[in-house]
C-alpha cells in the first residue's frame, strides 16, 4: 500500500473511532456497544483462530465481567473509591478466574465434545442465574450508579465512551501481540496438530488452559465495559443470545483475519440497532445472512474481500447488484408474510367478509391480490439470480 | 546402559495381540533398524516407545528410565525425539514456525507471552541452520502444507532433530522418496545423527543395510532374530519369514 493511502486509512479510522466523543447518548450508547461487541467477538476468536476450539459458551465470561463491575461499583456508591477507570478491570479478573476454572475443564477435550462441554457450561449458569438472588439479583438484576471520577462527571455516554475506546484498544492490541508470541505461535500450531505439538514436548492441555482464560479474561473485560456503560445486568446475559452472538458475528466477519470478527460484530451490532427500530425480523435476516455467508463466503465478508482473487469491476458491480436485487425481494417476502399472516390482519380479513384487503409496507399501500405485488419482486429475484449464474459460469470458463 | 530397553512387551487391541512379547536393547550411541512384513506391528512398537501408546504389559525403559506409564510429552522432554511415517506437520504454519517449535521446546520457551517470538536470536539462529542443514532455507516463508512430499519428508526430520534428542525414533524417512532422493536423505541422516542413538523403521533394503549398525527383524509381534546386517542376511528364519520375498 502505498504510504499516503496508509495515512488516511490511519486518519480515517481516528475520526471514526474519536467521532462519538460528541455525539448524544443515543448514538454513543450504539458506539459503546458495538465496540464492546467487537472486542468480545475478538476474545472469543482467539480460542477459534488460533486453537481451532469453538466455545458455545462465552456468555459465561461475558456476564461474569458485567456483574463484577456492576457489583463493584455498588461497592463504590457504598464508599469503596475506585476510580472509574479502573473499574473494567475488575470484568477482566473475574472472567480470568471463571475461565481457568471452566477452561480446565472443558479443554481437556477437543472438537465436537469441548463445544458441548462450554455449551454444557452455559446452560448450567444460566439456570443458576434467577436461583442465586444475593449475586444475580433475580429477575430484576443488578443495578448500580456510576460515581464522578477524575474530574468527570461520566453522566452522559460519550464521556463513558473515553473509558471504552481506551480499554478496547487495550485488548485488541492484546490480541494481536498474544499472536506473535511463542505461546501465541505454540496455540497456533495446536489448532493444527495436537498430538505433533505432544511429542514435541509441549504440555497442550495447559496452553488451552492459558489460551481459554486469556479469552474469557477479554470476554469478561468487554462485559465489564458494557456494564460500567449500562450500569444494570440480569442473569439473561447468561443466555443463549449472548453466547451465540459472538459465534454468528465472527463468522460473518472473518474468522481466520485478525480483525474479522471486530468488523463482523460491529457491523451487525450496528444494522442490529438501526433496523430493529424498523422492523421486526432482524433476527430472521441475521439468521439468513449467517447461513449464506458461511454457505458461499466460508471466508468471511474480512476474509474474502482479503483474500479473494481480484475481480474486473464490472463483475464486483453485476454481483452486488444481483446480491442486492436477491435481499430486496428476500426481504420484501418476509415483510410481507410477516404482515399477512399475522393476528391483526386476519382479524381485519374477518371485518372484511373474508376479502384480501390491502396492506401498507415501506409507505405503500399494497393489494395482495394484484399480480405486480407479486411478479415485480419474482422477477428482480430471478434477474438476481440470472446474474450471479452467468458470473459463475465465465468464473468457470475463465 | 542400554537408550532403548524392552523387556516382554506386549499389546493388545481387543482381541487382537499385536505385539506379543518383544524383548529390545538398543546401545548408546548405536543406529538400529526395525525391520518387518507389513502388519508386523513396527508403527504398534513406535508408538509405545514413543508413549503414544501404553503397553498391555512388560516394561519400557529409555536411557535407564522406566518410561512406559509416560505421557508423549514427558518422553520427548526426555531427550526422544520421533518422526512419523504419515506426514504429520502443521498446515497453517510455514516451514520457519515449524522448525522453531522444535528449536523453542529445546531451548524451553514454552508459555511466554511478554516478547514476540520473533526477537529470540538464540532460537532464530538455531532454526536457520537447521533449515541449512536440510536444504529449506530457500523455502522458509513456504506453508509447510504447500510442500512437495520429499521436502515435507526433510521438514519432518528438521523438526525431530530441533529438539536436539539423544534418542532419534524416525518412521519410514524415506518412504515414498525416489532412489536419489532417498539417498539424500540416508546420508543427511548419517550426517545429523552423529554420536546420538537412532532407531529406525525402514523398508527400504538398501538403506538399512548402509545406515545401521545393528537390525531386529519383527514377524508378527515377536522379535526373531537381532544381529548385525550380514549375520541377519544369513540367517535362515528371516530369510524365509521375510527377506526371501522382500531382498531377492
Amino acid at each position: 500500500m502505498k504510504l499516503y493511502v496508509r495515512i488516511a486509512l490511519c486518519l480515517a479510522t481516528g475520526v471514526v473511532l474519536l467521532a462519538p466523543l460528541t455525539f448524544s447518548d443515543r448514538y454513543a450508547n450504539l458506539a459503546i456497544r458495538m465496540l464492546v461487541a467487537a472486542l468480545f467477538a475478538s476474545a472469543f476468536n482467539l480460542l477459534w483462530r488460533q486453537a481451532r476450539l469453538l466455545s458455545f459458551g462465552h456468555g459465561v465470561y461475558f456476564g461474569a465481567g458485567m456483574f463484577a463491575v456492576v457489583h463493584l461499583m455498588r461497592a463504590n456508591e457504598a464508599g469503596l473509591n475506585v476510580p472509574l477507570i479502573l473499574v473494567p478491570l475488575a470484568g477482566a479478573l473475574s472472567g480470568s478466574i471463571i475461565g481457568v476454572l471452566c477452561g480446565f475443564v472443558a479443554t481437556l477435550r477437543s472438537g465436537a465434545y469441548f463445544s458441548m462441554i462450554t455449551l454444557a457450561i452455559a446452560e448450567l449458569i444460566y439456570s443458576l442465574g434467577p436461583r442465586w438472588q444475593a449475586l444475580f439479583g433475580g429477575e430484576a438484576g443488578v443495578s448500580s450508579m456510576r460515581l464522578p471520577s477524575m474530574g468527570l462527571s461520566f453522566a452522559a455516554l460519550n464521556e463513558v465512551y473515553l473509558i471504552v475506546l481506551g480499554w478496547s484498544a487495550v485488548g485488541f492490541a492484546t490480541i494481536w501481540f498474544f499472536a506473535k508470541t511463542p505461546l501465541g505461535q505454540i496455540a497456533f500450531a495446536l489448532g493444527d496438530n495436537e498430538r505433533r505439538l505432544q511429542f514435541l514436548g509441549y504440555r497442550t492441555h495447559a496452553v488451552k488452559v492459558y489460551l481459554f482464560a486469556l479469552s474469557a479474561a477479554l470476554s469478561g473485560l468487554a462485559g465489564g465495559l458494557l456494564g460500567v456503560a449500562a450500569e444494570n445486568v440480569d442473569y439473561t446475559v447468561f443466555g443463549p443470545a449472548s453466547s451465540a452472538a459472538p459465534v454468528i458475528q465472527t463468522f460473518i466477519g472473518g474468522a481466520d483475519v485478525l480483525f474479522g470478527p471486530a468488523f463482523g460484530a460491529a457491523l451487525l451490532t450496528g444494522f442490529g440497532n438501526v433496523f430493529s427500530d424498523v422492523t421486526r425480523l432482524w433476527l430472521l435476516y441475521q439468521g439468513i445472512a449467517f447461513v449464506l455467508v458461511v454457505m458461499f463466503l466460508p471466508a468471511g465478508i474480512v476474509g474474502s474481500l482479503l483474500m479473494g482473487k481480484k475481480r474486473p469491476l464490472r463483475e464486483a458491480i453485476a454481483n452486488t447488484l444481483a446480491v442486492l436485487l436477491c435481499s430486496a425481494s428476500l426481504i420484501f417476502l418476509c415483510e410481507s408474510a410477516s404482515i399477512l399472516l399475522s393476528d391483526s390482519y386476519s382479524s381485519l380479513r374477518a371485518s372484511q367478509d373474508g376479502s384480501w384487503v390491502s396492506y401498507r409496507l415501506f409507505n405503500m399501500e399494497l393489494a395482495p391480490g394484484s399480480p405486480i405485488v407479486w411478479g415485480l419482486p419474482l422477477i428482480a429475484a430471478l434477474t438476481g439470480l440470472i446474474i450471479s449464474w452467468k458470473l459463475k459460469g465465465r468464473e468457470e470458463t475463465a | 546402559m542400554s537408550a532403548i530397553s524392552l523387556s516382554a512387551v506386549t499389546k493388545r487391541f481387543g482381541s487382537s495381540e499385536i505385539i506379543r512379547g518383544v524383548d529390545l536393547t538398543v546401545n548408546v550411541g548405536e543406529r538400529h533398524a526395525l525391520i518387518g512384513p507389513n502388519g508386523a506391528g513396527k508403527s504398534t512398537l513406535f508408538n509405545l516407545i514413543s508413549g503414544q501408546f501404553r503397553p498391555t504389559s512388560g516394561q519400557i525403559s529409555l536411557n535407564g528410565r522406566r518410561s512406559d506409564r509416560e505421557s508423549p510429552e514427558t518422553i520427548a522432554r526426555r531427550g526422544v525425539a520421533r518422526s512419523f511415517q504419515i506426514t504429520s506437520l502443521f498446515a497453517r504454519l510455514t516451514v520457519f514456525d515449524t522448525v522453531r517449535l522444535g528449536v523453542m521446546a529445546n531451548h524451553g520457551v514454552r508459555f511466554c507471552f511478554w516478547r514476540t517470538a520473533a526477537s529470540q536470536r538464540a532460537v532464530t539462529n538455531d532454526v536457520l541452520a537447521l533449515l541449512e542443514d536440510v536444504n529449506l532455507l530457500h523455502r522458509a516463508s513456504v506453508l509447510a502444507g504447500e510442500l512437495p512430499y520429499s521436502e515435507q519428508r526433510a521438514l519432518e526430520l528438521a523438526v525431530t532433530l530441533a529438539l536436539r534428542p539423544e534418542i532419534i525414533l524416525l518412521d519410514e524417512p524415506t518412504a515414498g522418496m525416489s532412489v536419489e532422493e532417498a539417498a539424500q536423505t540416508v546420508a543427511l541422516v548419517r550426517r545429523l545423527t552423529a554420536g546420538r542413538t537412532l532407531l529406525v523403521v525402514e523398508h527400504d533394503m538398501d538403506v538399512v543395510f548402509s545406515l545401521c549398525d545393528r537390525i531386529s527383524v519383527l514377524v508378527h509381534g515377536q522379535i526373531i532374530a537381532t544381529g548385525a546386517p550380514d549375520e541377519i542376511a544369513k540367517d535362515g528364519r528371516v530369510n524365509e519369514a521375510y527377506l526371501g520375498k522382500g531382498l531377492h
